[in-house]
């Protein structure tokens, strides 16, 4: 079975401006979610639009389901490429109410045909009998639902989504993404969607690439990127932490301000090497006993835990997740030790930035 | 580009009908380089001085005019509250119905000296003849008087807009660095407006350059009366075309004028942080700003609707009746047809120009949109000339294949004065989709394709649907400056095809004003119905199509 998604050697500019994605490839294997998680600018909404056939691409091929929709020189329209959208802005059609939002790709269908498949998907999205709504008289939960079951109606070999949840408030936009993602599950459904948000992106998504400058900076799975970064990039814009600057030590350890750590196993690290080290908040644990202490600088209270900014001794500043019963004041000194479950390091001179 | 294969027919079909609209014009241009003769010689040396020298006169009158009027009205509605001001907001604009040379006709009569003012005064004062100055309304500041009356709207329309948006803040900031109310207008307040003045005021001197009605009524010689008597009584095409290129250069000084202002308007406008609260005002001072913008609503409308309706209910159209009614269903029938083409053609431009997205597409949409700065006038001498050869080539082709004399097609039909009342009025139409079109996101179009439909079906399954108020505005805009219409009428109607517009003017000049009232009050009241959707439409904060 062909991939439902295949981009390889993309290359894509808008007129008179340096190229927005360069060199730019993807596979989704079918029933896959994939997702494009990256800063604004990064051109990940460009990839989508390539997809849709809706910007003509440069170099490079893109496939779906086998078949070639893009290449230098074509372009297969929009209208026959069977990929469904669903706009950031939901793009509802202001004249139509929801049956008819649905029921607009569906004109091979007979009318009665028609309006019974809408009416099931807009049960199927969680909006049964609201058929005769118009998109104004609904909320943006409700609008979005909409705008999902009406990209699904006629079958999409592909599914779309910019930004899906970027106009929902945050509660509804968690509960969302689970949703849509089981429906998307159910109905095997192979989807793309970018988003700046990487909650949403580990929500719904398979796989996710984070991008930067158009390109894939890695391809991975949720876990893989936060525990696993494989560029400096992608541990600094996938989940919050410091990088540490650390000594590569000939034992097979990292010596650090915070004290030595043992060496991680994939990085590629020769003694003596200066390294940056990953410390996400929880690799920095609070205790009182600890005999290395830190400044608050600063605290933000999240609920259940305090996210503390410390400085230590020699003026770098670490991040560390603590229980919030622990509310020590700003410019309090606090015990703290490491433990660290996934190394992560790089060679220091390596990496740009 | 979005399928650029799918737009390319909607791009050969803006080319071609661009390229048509604009063709009568780059071939009046083309007859500066022929030589003009003796006749031209001799236009240059007697008449050429005064039409500049009043053409020039009246436009500075007339701005300045429809600047102060147009300025105070948008600033007392758009700042402050008093009685009346609600009905007055929308009201100001009702002058825009009233063609400038049907308040010709109406204020002749009722100033000339047989008419109730002077008459009245004579009995009152027991004045005779002679005994007494009076102003003469028929003279050049007569026009420019009248001309201001119903063309301030022009200026308030824009201006009112401006002042109502500019963020309170700015004037706030002005009164805290010590300026005082006034001074914060004329230092604040009025400089941020004045690309919008600027626009609004470009806009009403180009149709005081179209003018032909009042001027011709009033014996006042300018550009577009002298093209018509050069082009008809003197038989001079050559000459009339060259008279028609400087008033052409002349608009289109206007055009780049009010271009520029709009473009610099644009970066003026702040975007809208809270409502600006209207200042109340109270006892002498409320019924003075009343009064300020009721005085131009009486003058540019009611009075002359008035007495427009008493007279055709006490003298009226002696032919009123079957002849009438032929003359309005020329009317009717011209300024359909004009309406329907108008709307199909701009929205094929703008679809067309939207589908591209290339800067080609918009120049030539630009380009098609000049004709609103040609005066009717121009425009029938640029048709004429061309329509004419190649209705005598057609003619003679079509008769030495049958052997029958078919008669003149476009000219001697209405085909050649639709297709000037096209290149005149398209721009209205053309403003009024694109500024429709503008509001729908490419969301929509790409939703649409996404979902399978092509730009045809996605134009009709989704565009029209979306675009039916501006298709709306845009049909009845053209359909009332069609039925105001006079020069490109005069000259191009087939051969004993009269309009309530010619009617009205061939009255008038036959000093038979009461006559004429009849069919004046028909076009102000087609005029009227759409103006009043449109201005309420636009006072509420809707499109401005």
């Amino acid at each position: 079975m062909p991939n439902a998604l295949d981009i390889a050697g993309l290359r894509f500019a808008y007129p008179g401006t340096p190229p927005v994605l360069a060199d730019f490839g993807l596979s989704l294997a079918p029933g896959e979610i994939g997702c494009l998680l990256g800063p604004s600018g990064c051109g990940k909404t460009s990839v989508l639009r390539c997809v849709a056939g809706l910007e003509a691409i440069a170099e490079g091929e893109i496939r779906i389901g086998g078949e070639r929709v893009s290449a230098p020189g074509l372009n297969l329209p929009t209208e026959r490429r069977r990929v469904g959208v669903v706009f950031q802005d939901y793009a509802l059609f202001p004249h139509l109410d929801c049956v008819d939002n649905v029921a607009f790709g569906l004109h091979s269908l007979p009318r009665p045909a028609r309006r019974q498949r809408a009416a099931e998907l807009l049960a199927a999205v969680g909006l049964p009998g609201m058929g005769s709504k118009f998109p104004h008289e609904l909320s943006g939960g409700q609008r979005q639902r909409v705008a999902l079951a009406r990209a699904l109606a006629p079958e999409p070999r592909l599914l779309l989504l910019d930004e899906p949840f970027s106009n929902l408030d945050g509660a509804l936009r968690e509960r969302l993404s689970h949703e849509v993602r089981a429906l998307l599950k159910q109905s095997g459904t192979t989807a793309l969607l970018v988003t700046h948000d990487q909650n949403e992106a580990f929500a719904m998504a398979d796989m996710v690439g984070v991008m930067r400058e158009g390109r894939i900076e890695q391809w991975d799975t949720p876990y893989m990127l936060y525990h696993r970064p494989r560029s400096r990039f992608v541990a600094d814009f996938v989940g919050d932490g410091v990088l540490l600057d650390g000594l590569a030590t000939p034992e097979d350890a990292i010596d650090t301000p915070l004290g030595p750590i043992p060496h991680c196993p994939g990085c590629e690290l020769t003694p003596g090497m200066p390294v940056s080290l990953l410390l996400r908040p929880d690799d920095v644990q609070h205790d009182d006993d600890a005999p290395l202490q830190a400044e608050v600088v600063s605290k933000a209270f999240r609920g259940a835990d305090f996210l503390y900014t410390l400085k230590l001794n020699d003026g770098r500043t670490v991040l560390s997740l603590v229980p919030s019963h622990h509310n020590h004041a700003i410019g309090e000194r606090i015990g703290i030790r490491l433990d660290v479950d996934h190394v992560v390091a790089f060679p220091a001179a390596a990496e740009r930035r | 580009m979005l399928s650029a294969g799918f737009a390319r027919p909607w791009n050969a079909a803006a080319v071609v009908v661009a390229a048509v609209l604009v063709a009568p014009l780059a071939a009046l241009v083309a007859n500066v380089f022929v030589p003009g003769g003796d006749a031209w010689r001799h236009l240059a040396e007697t008449v050429l001085p005064d039409y500049i020298a009043n053409s020039v006169a009246l436009v500075v009158l007339v701005g300045a005019g429809t600047g102060v009027v147009g300025v105070a009205t948008a600033w007392l509605v758009a700042r402050f509250d008093f009685p009346g001001r609600a009905a007055l907001e929308w009201a100001l604009l009702l002058p825009l119905a009233m063609p400038a040379y049907v308040m010709a006709y109406v204020y002749t009569d009722l100033l000339q000296f047989a008419g109730p003012i002077q008459s009245g005064l004579r009995s009152l004062f027991g004045w005779a003849a002679g005994d007494y100055w009076f102003p003469d309304i028929r003279s050049l500041g007569g026009a420019a008087l009248l001309m201001v009356a119903v063309l301030y709207p022009y200026v308030y329309l824009l201006t009112r807009a401006t002042f109502a948006s500019q963020s309170p803040s700015l004037t706030e900031a002005g009164r805290t660095l010590g300026l005082s109310p006034g001074q914060t207008f004329f230092r604040v307040s009025l400089p941020l407006a004045r690309p919008a003045i600027a626009a609004g005021i470009a806009l009403a001197c180009m149709e005081t350059l179209a003018d032909y009605g009042t001027v011709a009524y009033f014996g006042v010689p300018t550009f577009t009366t002298g093209i018509l008597r050069t082009w008809m009584s003197l038989g001079e095409p050559v000459s009339a075309a060259k008279l028609s290129v400087m008033l052409l250069a002349f608009a289109g000084v206007l055009l780049v004028a009010e271009r520029a202002a709009r473009r610099q308007a644009r970066f003026h406008e702040a975007a809208l942080a809270r409502r600006r609260p209207r200042v109340q005002l109270f006892g002498a001072r409320a019924w003075l700003a009343g009064l300020a913008c009721a005085l131009p609503v009486a003058l540019g409308f009611l009075v002359p609707a008035g007495l427009l309706a008493s007279l055709s209910l006490d003298v009226g159209d002696a032919q009123f009746g079957m002849r009438f009614a032929a003359l309005a269903a020329n009317s009717l029938t011209l300024a359909a047809i004009t309406a329907a083409l108008a709307v199909l053609v701009a929205l094929t431009l703008a679809y067309g120009a939207r589908l591209s997205r290339s800067r080609f597409a918009a120049g030539v949409n630009r380009l098609a949109m000049l004709g609103y700065a040609v005066p009717g006038a121009v425009i029938a001498v640029g048709v004429l000339i061309p329509a004419a050869r190649v209705d005598h080539a057609i003619a003679s082709l079509l008769q030495r294949l049958t052997g029958e004399d078919p008669g003149l097609l476009l000219t001697g039909s209405i085909v050649a004065l639709v297709y000037a009342y096209l290149i005149r009025f398209l721009a209205v139409a053309l403003q009024s989709v694109d500024a429709g079109l503008a509001k729908i996101t490419p969301a929509m179009e790409e939703a649409s394709r996404s979902l399978g439909q092509g730009p045809g079906l996605t134009l009709w399954r989704v565009h029209v649907p979306l675009l039916r108020p501006s298709l709306v505005t845009a049909a009845l805009l053209v359909f009332v400056d069609v039925m105001k219409e006079l020069p490109a009428t005069l000259v191009m109607r087939p051969f004993n095809f009269d309009t309530l517009a010619v009617q009205a003017f061939n009255l008038a000049a036959d000093e038979r004003l009461a006559e004429a009232s009849t069919a004046s009050l028909a076009i102000v009241a087609v005029g009227l119905g759409p103006l009043i959707i449109a201005s309420r439409r636009l006072v509420r904060g809707e499109a401005v199509t």
